[in-house]
């Protein structure tokens, strides 16, 4: 198991907390907690070790189109780049959203 | 010859991979590698077959390609249901074998993927004790009722079982994915990537992210 932390500045809140994504091969769990630290922190825990450099790509591309002050944790169970992207706007779509079904 | 995502594709040799990339060295030294490959979800041209090669740890995967003419034999997963009686000794067979007796009831065709999959069509030992348990399950279409009836036999399971829903054309999705989240929002895997995709008046809808 590995841990991958990736802080980064943010300015706007989010309205409430997300949680995406299933426990699966291939797929992942992103969880949306709101904070006011100004910060968009990501906890990533995966079980697969080695891939680094392509976490921190996939990050940077997603903290550069949302600007979100949150705590997201990431449960990866071997998801692809593509997926992992997906899943990460799909839990801030939801945690900006004004209805309240999740 | 009709080749799909997830069969297994046996070759001679490393030589016969098209080299495109250099191949890394644990390749050559695990007999998993050097003679198999798993198709892998991409489109395929000029006969260039998309494959992944897989070594001991989960970190060794490469993927490559390979010509049709290159390969030896292909092994479908769901050819493999009929192997399962010669894997009684292995962890994984009672729960095989419920899956062959429930969905045989059905009338549903399926396979194992993954590490048991990959094990039952190579004979080389490939799982272990903390394996998943992933199958695909082949329908022409999607089924509302039919998947939440599988859905509801799978949770009453004793181990955990990744059930991929193969739709020919469209892609694949997770069962979980599907059922939990088919009006918001599931994600289905295409030849061209991953789509986030919701059913609405029983059509897929395309749904935009960014």
């Amino acid at each position: 198991m590995e841990k991958l932390i990736y802080t980064f500045p943010a300015s706007k809140t989010v309205k409430r907390p997300s949680h995406v994504g299933v426990v699966g091969s291939g797929d992942l769990e992103v969880l949306v907690e709101p904070n006011n630290s100004n910060e968009t922190i990501v906890e990533i825990r995966t079980g697969i070790t080695g891939f680094q450099d392509t976490w921190k790509k996939v990050i940077e591309r997603f903290v550069s189109q949302h600007d979100i002050s949150a705590f997201i944790t990431v449960n990866d169970f071997g998801a692809t780049p593509g997926v992992v992207s997906i899943r990460l706007a799909q839990a801030v779509e939801v945690s900006v959203n004004d209805s309240n079904d999740n | 010859m009709e080749i799909k995502v997830h069969d297994i594709i046996k070759f001679s040799n490393v030589d016969k991979l098209e080299h495109f990339t250099a191949v890394p060295e644990w390749v050559l030294n695990t007999a998993a590698a050097s003679n198999y490959g798993v198709v892998r979800r991409m489109p395929i041209s000029n006969k260039l077959i998309p494959i992944g090669l897989r070594g001991e740890s989960r970190e060794q995967r490469f993927g490559t390609y390979i010509h049709e003419e290159n390969i030896v034999e292909v092994i479908t997963p769901n050819s493999l249901v009929m192997c399962i009686d010669e894997f009684k000794k292995r962890i994984y067979y009672p729960t095989l074998k419920g899956l062959r007796d429930e969905f045989s009831k059905l009338n549903l065709s399926w396979g194992p993927t993954g590490s048991i999959g990959f094990e039952m069509a190579t004979n080389i030992n490939v799982t272990s004790m903390k394996s998943d348990i992933d199958i695909s399950l082949y329908i022409e279409s999607i089924d509302e009722e039919l998947l939440k009836e599988v859905g509801r036999f799978i949770k009453t399971l004793d181990k955990q079982i990744d059930v991929q829903v193969e739709i020919p054309i469209i892609g694949a999705f997770l069962l979980n994915d599907y059922i939990r989240n088919y009006e918001t929002g599931f994600i289905i895997r295409t030849p061209f990537g991953p789509q986030l995709c919701s059913i609405q008046d029983r059509k897929i809808k395309v749904l935009a992210v960014n």
